[in-house]
């Protein structure tokens, strides 16, 4: 075979010297990977490097190569061992069988899931071992997807070695990938994303329904951040069904495991612990799950199925000791940033305006972009001080900056991880890396409160939706809290209508509104990104929902950058021949005011209901009426007050005109699946009542037929 | 070099520049500058200068910020270049731009054809920033194919108000793969970046190039461009050089008789070189309207590309097309396997191969644009069982080769984007492989991007689009047939019992043809309880107190018939008990909206989605007693762009309604067809409003004049 790298030299044009090596050697350091700019590798005995140029010895050569040719120097990468892939395997009967013990019980099932076994071993030395196989029968022609794995690792702390990756067919052939299909690259991410990680992919061939496939990897961590943050998540169902789900941690026997088994049943929530030479081995196994059913609002998966967390501490003091430097380092008043909390603050007279107007820089100026490296820009964010020069930065990196800034004007505040609540409750009984954000809590005036910086529209003091109703990680006060869920009225829609109705049905609407908390929120980003034109165009299409025949007046909003005040939204209308006339009936409904809950759509349900956030609208509403009408019928009112939802809705008849008033709020998060048939009536209730019409009659004259 | 860039380089060992970044195997990461690696030791020096030493044990990797065309210059006072220094200059505030969110000063294309065959472009562009949306333009990526092509990000600065030039560091830059799983098409890769010191005020300067070392018939190298945007344009310029004796195609569409781009031809005759220079500027931009026609078939287009014939680029295909042939032994135990001897005749033979294709070929989803137009061998999509749509139209054609029967693959792109020009001599232009077949004197067309598209459908993007197909080594040109009533087609039929006290006992039954029936195809992986889910969703989607009692489908893989989604449930007090003798309800099946005919005017045409048909027929069972009172009014429309046609009778105790929506035409005139189009909307949501009120005539006890309000509901 051609030698690789003396290919590489050559192709690359690298100036090439023989020897002197003696005397350079001991300038020269350990072996390191080089990644090129063009996307070439070279595994290098030893390297040194100036401000100009990297010498290395590859081979028996050495060369210089210009810096700017090079874009990753690594100390740790190791190289990657070729592919051998195991052909053998000794179980595809039992497979079979188990497959089709599945089908019989879940015959509608896309896949099975005939083996979920994951292996942790975590070695003396502190590095440790990931050993995975999923074996999946193949049901329908929708799920032959499943043969194109792919796998996420960081180059510079993990290897992957595909153990083996094959077709199993029920006459017990076997169909084994070629290792030449075996690839790594940089896969695609969103376009704000940027980090380490790499890719191996593979598509297993001749994947087809009836068959199974089957693969196993194994993931090495060799270079851990830290010896003892060894931790993991296994979960043990999905929405297929599952045969064997299987999780073994293997320990060394002087090493204890702690661990948290949400969601499974008493049974199997403790695992089987047996001893294996110098190891313990926990066991865990779950068999014939069923599959999970989707339905609408329902808790995030990690909520509903059975899995085990497991990591070396039982509580949270190593990680807060080992996060909490890195906080410090990054929590720091330099003079830039002071200068510029002082240029923000400028002209504000309260320490809530000044809170206010920073919180707003944040969120507006820091662009949102998000680039991980290493266990402080994944955990803690980058420095206040890098994040105001860049003006860009995710989550951590907001976070920390709005608290170092606060810090700058006297108020007490960190950077706090979260799980936001569409990802499920965080686990907080053991020290894992359970969060999915990073917002800001407040300290001021004994109260503590959280602001999101990683929003773009939100008013002092209302923060994201989703950040409402977790559980925060402070590692600065080696603290865990919960983030309260606001009361509806932080989250509010406040609507007034003046309608005035002709004969013809012609209605004209003056329309009044004003909200805050999430609802002004989303109000703002959507207008702000509209020029005038085109926000009035989004107005006209909103209206001709309701009739094309209309003539807009005014459509006109507070400035959405404005955030002094609540957003205002101010539009009048008419909408010809809107009430539709039969014989001398005109039918009539207040445009806008129909509700629908496709949350409560199912006749039962299994899991419990589950919003973003609590909220309330409220309607009033002044409707003139016809010359020459009266009203006929009108709907009764509704009144209905649980736990979870608050509706009270009334039309009220007046000399020439009617009044109707509404008010709904949800005022939890959370309805219970027991609450669900007791909810579902309420809500269809509240649903037909705004669907209702009021009718009107024509008054008759004398001689005229009705 | 010019000189400009080697005064920049020149710079470049006198200022240090800070954008490497060290990761520590701790967790810790520095950002600074990587100084030297000696004797295993990492020297590397922060923001402020300080140098601190790792043993190269400590580190993990260093990533290596590349210093990038004027990276050391830091001052807009300190610039040189003519162009930049200018635009910078004559910049014009936010007040000049009040409603914008960005305006770009400076876009220019350079695309140098060589005559070795290799092509050099390089774009520029200077974008300055003035509301928040604006700041999106500092994320930046662009694409190319990896394994003809070099990209080069030249670079990508940031000029803010106070003077001072911030430069793209490495960290925010990443190079991807977007086809990674799957090693035969993985040809695309993604550079992106996101600019740094962003504020609104800042200006932007991002320039890429990119060296086409070899281009050809079937992986074409092709220049599309539009003149227009939605935010203004100061300055734009699109120079295209090539050798005199290369012939370039440049075909013009959408000129307007003003305001078009200007166009400059020269010729060097010492280097044998034209250039052609198009320069445009468009100080508005446009506010974009609702279903508003792509902008490549309304604004000013240019479409470049090496001079060739359609005979050639046939040639070549074929030849290609000749190399990806199967082994036979595959073909044979692939036709085997679909018991393709069985079929009688030859569009059943057709029919079932491509089921079987569907079925068992798994669909890639990679475009011919994101890959090519030379046929991967067609020995992969049937030894792995996967391939893109191409590959299963290439297989399809092969089959039916090897059975004896004739069919000429083709290229295809959407309607919507003015489908395939005849004159742009380029593949490049086309997105899709496309299939005919014609039999008993009639054309097949078949599309294989879906695996839920039945026999012989086109999807609406191509339906009444242009074509070419390969035929006698050539490509011949042909437009597509439209969708319309046989293709696009949905009926519904409702069967409702209203009863005194108004509840409503409805069977309803839906049938889906073409477009409407791909996305209920795909239920056929749902399971039986998700498929009672979404029958639940749609009962409560036509009334919020409906309660399904039992629904249906009819075989979902069964592609030879269409969809057939039967429900069957109740709506307690459906109607409206307004008093003992009138009970009133809205048709609540037909549920039009105006919105797409909101604007009373247009300024652009509007594009409808496909030519079809809608056929509404309703018989509601009245209760004893109760009368329909007439609406006094017909609900219909009709002109050659688009009909509707409404009745309602009663005929004894039952009342019939029936509709029917038909759209003829996609590309509606904002002068001549758009009235037509909304006139028939206000008819169609008028209907939707009707009311259906029931007298009791039987009773013939006279209505009370006077206020009934509803009673509070018990319990």
């Amino acid at each position: 075979m051609k030698n690789p790298t003396s290919h590489f030299l050559k192709s690359t044009r690298i100036s090439v010297f023989l020897l002197f090596f003696l005397f350079f050697i001991s300038e020269w350091g350990n072996a390191a990977l080089i990644d090129f700019a063009d996307g070439k590798t070279l595994t290098i005995a030893s390297l040194s490097c100036d401000e100009n140029k990297v010498f290395g010895i590859a081979g028996t050569e050495s060369f210089s190569v210009p810096r700017e040719m090079i874009r990753d120097i690594s100390f740790s990468t190791k190289d990657r061992e070729a592919d051998v892939l195991a052909t053998y395997v000794s179980d595809i009967k039992p497979l079979f069988e188990k497959a089709q013990k599945l089908m019989g019980l879940y015959p509608d099932s896309t896949s099975v899931l005939v083996l979920d076994d994951g292996q942790f071993r975590y070695r003396p030395d502190g590095t440790n071992l990931y050993l995975y196989r999923a074996v999946i029968f193949l049901a329908k022609e929708e799920s032959l997807g499943a043969a194109e794995v792919n796998i996420g690792f960081e180059p510079t702390r993990q290897r992957v070695r595909v153990i083996h990756a094959r077709t199993l067919n029920s006459d017990g052939s076997v169909g084994v990938l070629s290792p030449d299909q075996i690839k790594i690259a940089k896969g695609s991410s969103g376009e704000v994303y940027f980090d380490q990680y790499q890719q191996l992919s593979f598509t297993i061939p001749d994947a087809h329904v009836g068959g199974m496939i089957d693969y196993c990897y194994e993931l090495e961590e060799f270079n851990p951040v830290d010896k003892l943050l060894f931790q993991s998540h296994f979960t043990f169902q999905g929405t297929d069904p599952v045969g064997d789900s299987i999780l073994r941690v293997y320990m060394p026997k002087d090493v204890p495991l702690y661990y948290v088994s949400p969601n499974c049943r008493e049974v199997n929530s403790k695992p089987v612990v047996s001893s294996e030479k110098d190891e313990t081995l926990y066991t865990w196994k779950m068999s014939d799950m069923p599959p999970i059913i989707p339905e609408p609002a329902m808790p995030s998966l990690s909520d509903v199925a059975p899995s085990v967390a497991f990591c070396l501490q039982k509580d949270w003091g190593y990680m807060f000791k080992r996060l909490k430097p890195m906080f410090e380092k990054r929590f720091v008043l330099t003079d830039s940033v002071k200068k510029k909390v002082d240029e923000i603050i400028s002209g504000a007279k309260t320490l809530e305006e000044k809170i206010s107007k920073i919180y707003l820089f944040c969120q507006k100026e820091i662009r949102y972009i998000s680039i991980k490296g290493n266990l402080s820009s994944n955990q803690v964010g980058h420095p206040a001080e890098d994040t105001l020069k860049n003006r860009y930065g995710d989550c951590t990196d907001k976070g920390m900056l709005l608290s170092t800034m606060l810090k700058h004007i006297g108020v007490e505040a960190y950077p706090v991880g979260i799980k936001t609540n569409p990802s499920g409750k965080a686990i907080r009984e053991l020290p894992i890396f359970d969060s999915d954000h990073c917002i800001t809590e407040v300290h001021l005036n004994g109260r503590r409160f959280y602001l999101d910086s990683t929003a773009t529209d939100y008013r002092y003091p209302y923060f994201r939706a989703d950040d409402h109703d977790t559980l925060t990680e402070n590692a600065m006060l080696e603290r865990l809290d919960p983030v309260p869920l606001p009361p509806p009225e932080d989250n509010a829609l406040l609507v007034k209508r003046e309608i005035s109705l002709s004969e013809d049905g012609t209605a004209r609407v003056s329309f009044d509104s004003e909200s805050n908390g999430p609802a002004e929120a989303s109000m703002r980003g959507s207008t702000r990104n509209l020029k005038p034109e085109e926000y009035e165009k989004s107005v006209r299409a909103s209206i001709a929902a309701l009739t094309a025949d209309y003539v807009l007046e005014i459509a006109t909003h507070s400035d959405p950058l404005d955030f002094s005040t609540a957003f205002q939204v101010k539009s009048a209308y008419t909408l010809k021949k809107f009430a539709p006339r039969s014989g001398r009936f005109m039918i009539f409904q207040i445009p806008y005011i129909k509700l629908n809950f496709p949350e409560v759509s199912l006749k039962e349900r299994k899991y419990d209901l589950v919003r973003l956030t609590s909220n309330l609208r409220k309607e009033d509403v002044n409707i003139k009426l016809p010359q020459g009408f009266s009203v006929r019928f009108l709907p009764a009112p509704l009144s209905i007050k649980t736990p979870f939802v608050e509706f009270d809705a009334k039309y009220v008849r007046d000399s020439d005109s009617i009044k109707f008033s509404s008010r709904i709020s949800f005022p939890n998060r959370i309805v219970p699946v027991v609450e669900y048939k007791n909810h579902q009536e309420n809500l269809e209730r509240i649903a037909k009542f705004t669907d209702e019409r009021i009718f009107m009659e024509k008054i008759s004259q004398i001689g005229e037929k009705k | 070099m010019n000189r400009f860039w080697m005064l920049f380089f020149a710079f470049f060992f006198l200022s240090p520049v800070y954008g490497d970044v060290l990761y520590l195997n701790e967790g810790e990461e520095h950002v600074g500058r990587l100084v030297s690696i000696t004797s295993g030791s990492v020297l590397f020096q922060d923001f402020d200068g300080n140098n601190e030493t790792f043993s190269e044990n400590e580190v993990a990797h260093v990533l290596l910020s590349k210093i990038r065309e004027g990276d050391l210059i830091n001052q807009v006072a300190s610039l040189t270049e003519p162009t930049i220094k200018e635009i910078l200059v004559s910049a014009p505030s936010n007040s000049d731009f009040p409603q914008n969110d960005y305006v770009t000063l400076f876009r220019k294309r350079s695309v140098k054809f060589n005559q070795d065959g290799s092509v050099f472009y390089e774009n520029r562009q200077v974008t300055k920033i003035f509301k928040e949306p604006g700041l999106d333009a500092a994320n930046c990526s662009f694409y190319y194919f990896n394994d003809t092509e070099k990209l080069e990000l030249a670079f990508a600065h940031t000029y803010n108000s106070d003077g001072r030039i911030f430069h793209l560091t490495d960290d925010a830059l990443s190079e991807e793969s977007i086809y990674t799983g799957t090693p035969e098409y993985n040809r695309l890769r993604k550079v992106k970046f996101a600019l740094k010191k962003v504020d609104l005020g800042s200006v932007i300067d991002v320039c890429y190039r990119v060296r086409t070392e070899k281009h050809s018939a079937l992986r074409p190298y092709i220049i599309d461009t539009v003149f227009g945007q939605r935010e203004p344009i100061l300055r734009e310029e699109l120079v295209v050089e090539f050798p005199n004796s290369m012939q370039t195609t440049v075909q013009p569409f959408q000129w307007p008789a003003s305001g078009a781009p200007t166009l400059t031809t020269s010729t060097n005759p010492q280097t044998g070189e034209t250039t052609m220079q198009w320069k445009f500027s468009d100080t508005k931009g446009y506010i974009p309207e609702q279903n508003m026609a792509a902008t490549n078939r309304i604004f000013p287009r240019v479409f470049v590309c090496p001079q060739t014939t359609w005979d050639d680029i046939g040639k070549q295909f074929q030849q290609a097309l000749d190399s990806a042939a199967p082994k036979p032994a595959l073909i044979e135990a692939f036709i085997s396997d679909l018991g393709i001897a069985s079929q009688s005749g030859q569009v059943a033979t057709l029919r079932a191969l491509y089921d079987g294709i569907q079925r068992k070929i798994r669909l890639i989803g990679v475009p011919c644009q994101d890959y090519g137009f030379d046929p991967v061998s067609t020995d992969i999509a049937l030894t792995r069982n996967y391939g893109n749509s191409f590959a299963r139209i290439t297989l399809l054609y092969f089959a039916l080769k090897h059975l004896g029967i004739e069919s000429s693959v083709g290229f295809v792109t959407s309607w919507k984007s003015g489908g395939t020009q005849e004159k742009v001599t380029s593949l490049g232009q086309c997105w899709e492989a496309i299939l005919k077949v014609n039999l008993d004197e009639k054309d097949y067309f078949v599309c294989c991007e879906s695996d839920y598209y039945p026999f012989s459908f086109l999807p609406t993007s191509y339906q009444g689009s242009k074509a070419c197909f390969l035929k006698n080594y050539s490509f011949q040109f042909e437009t597509l047939p439209d969708g319309g009533s046989n293709q696009n087609r949905f009926d519904r039929q409702l069967f409702v019992k209203v009863s005194l006290d108004g509840d409503m006992d409805v069977k309803e039954v839906r049938n889906f043809r073409g477009p409407f029936e791909v996305s209920l195809r795909g239920m056929r992986s749902l399971k039986d309880k998700e498929k009672q889910n979404f029958a639940e969703k749609v009962v409560k989607r036509i009334h919020p107190h409906a309660q399904l009692r039992d629904f249906s489908f009819s075989n979902l893989s069964d592609f030879r018939e269409p969809v057939v989604f039967t429900l069957s449930y109740l709506i307690p007090k459906a109607a409206i008990k307004a008093s003992d003798q009138i009970l009133a309800f809205r048709n609540y099946w037909v549920d039009y909206s105006g919105t797409s005919a909101s604007l009373a005017s247009r300024t652009y045409p509007m594009d409808y989605w496909a030519t079809e048909e809608k056929v509404n027929t309703l018989v509601v069972e009245l209760p004893e007693g109760f009368d329909w009172t007439p609406w006094d009014r017909n609900f219909s429309y009709d002109c050659s762009c688009i009909r509707y046609f409404s009745t309602m009778v009663q005929k004894g105790r039952t009342l019939v309604f029936s509709d029917l929506f038909q759209a003829n035409r996609k590309e509606y005139d904002p002068k001549i067809h758009y009235p037509h189009y909304r006139e028939c909307i206000f008819t169609l949501e008028d209907i939707a409003k009707q009311w259906i009120i029931l007298e009791n005539s039987a009773g013939k006890d006279p209505l009370k004049p006077g206020f009934m309000q509803a009673p509070e509901p018990q319990g």
